[in-house]
């Protein structure tokens, strides 16, 4: 009998339910949910429709992915109604994909001259509600142009360029409150 | 579980359903503080795939009561398995066992890893977790990282290394990622120094914390220690079966061929609505990229780190290609020291493994400035001609717009080896732009001139009618055609199928010696 794997399994709008499967080294798997425990054996898969048996007794099902990567899934017998959702993950996947720690912080909220060169617009104004990647100035250098943008979310504390000045690589330009 | 997994299908990018929704997490609860080593390699590997070697592992040290702190496998997960079927070996270090630090058992499992991924002709995945050197081991701990590294730099070149960080990685520790073709970093969770910020305040005065001296955004945005960046463990470890796909087992095969559903001789005028008409206005050239190579194959490597150039794998005709492309966007798409150092590894890395380069050129020069100047741009700039001098895979290039001076000549000219130049109708390459060229022609002749102003731009127009176009570059076979825009990705398809078989003979010698 192989080590339990356990998967957290979410059928339709309910809550995730904890499975663990386990190989019997003998063509079935043992389920344990909650106090209830199952031997399924796989019978054949054959495009989306899946045969098992449940303690022995045969269950025909269907298992339709869609295109967004949602899985539903009906018993063959009932009257097809498009399926339950069913949504599986295991263990790991789960702890994998949470973020363990909070994500570093967002972007100074100052805007830097990255290259040397003059101003040639300003498109804010002290006071003015900016997004992150709004653009805010236009500088020319190396004969381009280059569009400078919010570097986060905020509010235009400070801007101390106009039209035509020259500034120098790492400047600030801009600041955010 | 099957293993007869079809190796033609690359591995699905993890769309964000694939994400733990809340109820999940709170489900898992208490498990959160498993060992999460296993759970990574099996994210990594097809399912059911994986095989451990030497799980029983002990070590053999007795100071410091370390002989009663015996845990099997020392601390390091071990094994070989399959990535979209085909093999590779890889290690997990556990912090949960004895802080995953690093002793001379659990460096010698790794070591003996390294050595079978490379009598195997197999890529090897680094999955780094580790409170650093053993110290009650002392000298045999620092051997162990010094086994391992030899055998990085061993393997440099013959098989692909990649290495995750997925919590700390700190001292001696980061030498091996660093001697490894990519690395990858977990947002938030990931940190690499050679000294931690304790020390850094003791010697320096400094205050920093973890995050902000070596955390993932840090290399991904100031050092360009890591390549990659993502925001959970489970999506880098997709992004590292991902990368894999674009890249052969071995220096001497080749990368799987995925065609897909894009039709080679599809005609790509979507780039002209890019393309700006002024060139003096800036525009992203990944929308070219986007529509030139294979839709949505592309994946960009140092993506945060010196974005002045953009480098990073595609499929083309369903081949793996490295794709190198000015950006007009960031600092006027010139060349810098960070912009040649990020170019001239990708090209290198291709070089080694075979993948040939198509590079889409826009550059107006080399970024002037004493700051560059003084941090040695000579050396730097030279080491991305240098490796494009060096490559002897397919070498491809557009010029799209400007091309001029020194830049010209490195980014992939016929002069350092290129094998098809195309341009664009737009294309203007030349020794520099023509305001500066007439100031420098005609400056004692235009000091005379009635009206010195009108001269000037006289002067320039006919600089531009001579030089801003591809004309001289292809009267002299520099360029090999003009091309359509429309045309661009059915010509370099074309083109690529036809240098695929190229074969150059290398000079006899030690190795070359790259500029530093």
């Amino acid at each position: 009998m192989s080590a339990p794997k356990k998967y957290l399994v979410t059928l339709g709008k309910g809550g995730p339910t904890p499975i663990a499967l386990s190989f019997d080294g003998h063509g079935a798997w043992k389920a344990v949910a909650d106090e209830l425990e199952m031997s399924i054996g796989l019978e054949s898969v054959e495009g989306d429709i899946v045969k098992v048996t449940v303690d022995g007794r045969p269950l025909t099902l269907r298992v339709v992915t869609g295109p967004d990567g949602e899985v539903r899934m009906e018993k063959v017998q009932s009257q097809r109604t498009g399926g339950v959702p069913v949504r599986v993950r295991s263990e790991g996947e789960v702890i994998l994909g949470s973020r363990a720690v909070a994500p570093a912080p967002d972007a100074d909220p100052v805007l830097v001259a990255p290259i040397t060169g003059v101003i040639l617009a300003v498109e804010v104004a002290v006071g003015d509600t900016v997004t992150q990647g709004q653009p805010m100035l236009v500088l020319e250098a190396m004969k381009m142009e280059t569009i400078l943008s919010a570097p986060r979310d905020g509010i235009v504390k400070t801007v101390n360029v106009v039209v035509q000045d020259r500034v120098r690589t790492a400047d600030i330009l801009v600041e955010l409150e | 579980m099957s293993v007869t997994h079809d190796p033609s299908a690359p591995s699905p990018q993890p769309a964000a359903s694939a994400r733990p929704n809340e109820a999940e997490i709170a489900a898992v609860g208490e498990a959160r503080r498993i060992s999460v080593a296993r759970a990574r390699l099996e994210a990594l590997f097809d399912p059911g795939t994986f095989d451990e070697i030497g799980d029983r592992v002990l070590h053999r040290s007795t100071l410091f009561g370390m002989e009663k702190k015996q845990i099997p496998g020392d601390g390091v997960i071990t094994g070989v398995g399959t990535v979209d079927g085909r093999t590779v070996y890889a290690f997990a270090q556990d912090r949960t066992v004895l802080g995953g630090s690093l002793g001379e058992a659990h460096a010698l499992k790794i070591a003996r890893l390294q050595d079978m991924a490379l009598a195997a002709g197999a890529p090897f995945v680094g999955i780094n977790d580790s409170g650093g050197a053993r110290i009650q081991e002392g000298v045999e701990a620092l051997g162990g990282y010094g086994e391992i590294f030899m055998r990085n730099v061993r393997s440099s070149g013959q098989i692909p290394q990649i290495s995750v960080i997925c919590g700390p990685c700190a001292g001696g520790a980061v030498y091996s990622p660093a001697l490894t073709d990519f690395v990858f970093m977990v947002d938030g969770s990931s940190y690499m120094f050679l000294t931690g910020p304790k020390v850094v305040k003791t010697v320096t005065f400094e205050d920093v914390t973890v995050e902000e001296l070596g955390g993932g955004r840090t290399h991904s945005e100031k050092t360009g220690v890591s390549h990659f960046l993502y925001p959970t463990d489970l999506e880098a470890l997709a992004g590292v079966r991902k990368l894999l796909s674009f890249l052969p087992s071995n220096w001497k095969e080749k990368p799987p061929v995925m065609e897909g559903p894009d039709a080679t001789d599809r005609l790509c005028p979507e780039v002209l609505e890019v393309f700006p008409e002024s060139s003096r206005t800036p525009y992203d050239v990944r929308g070219i990229i986007d529509n030139v190579f294979d839709r949505s194959t592309f994946l960009e490597v140092h993506k945060g780190w010196a974005q002045n150039i953009v480098v990073g794998f595609a499929r083309l005709a369903g081949r793996s290609v490295g794709v190198v492309a000015n950006q007009p966007l960031e600092q006027a798409g010139c060349l810098d020291i960070n912009a040649s150092r990020k170019g001239a590894r990708f090209i290198r890395t291709c070089n080694a493994y075979g993948i040939p380069i198509i590079s889409i050129v826009d550059v107006p020069g080399f970024l002037p400035g004493c700051d560059q100047e003084h941090q040695g741009v000579i050396n730097h700039g030279a080491k991305l001609l240098y490796a494009y001098c060096e490559a002897t895979v397919p070498k491809l290039a557009v010029i799209t717009r400007k091309s001029y001076g020194g830049a010209y000549i490195v980014m992939s000219s016929k002069h350092v080896g290129g094998d098809v130049n195309l341009a664009w109708p737009t294309a203007q390459i030349a020794v520099m732009g023509a305001k500066g060229a007439v100031e420098v022609l005609f400056r004692r002749k235009l000091a005379g001139e009635a009206d010195p102003e009108a001269a000037a731009l006289e002067a320039e127009r006919h600089y531009e009618e001579t030089f801003l176009t591809p004309d001289q570059a292809t009267g002299r076979g520099f360029v090999d055609a003009v091309i359509e825009p429309a045309e661009t990705r059915r010509k370099l398809a074309r083109f690529l199928l036809r240098t695929e078989t190229k074969n150059t003979a290398r000079p006899e010698r030690k190795h070359g010696n790259i500029p530093t």
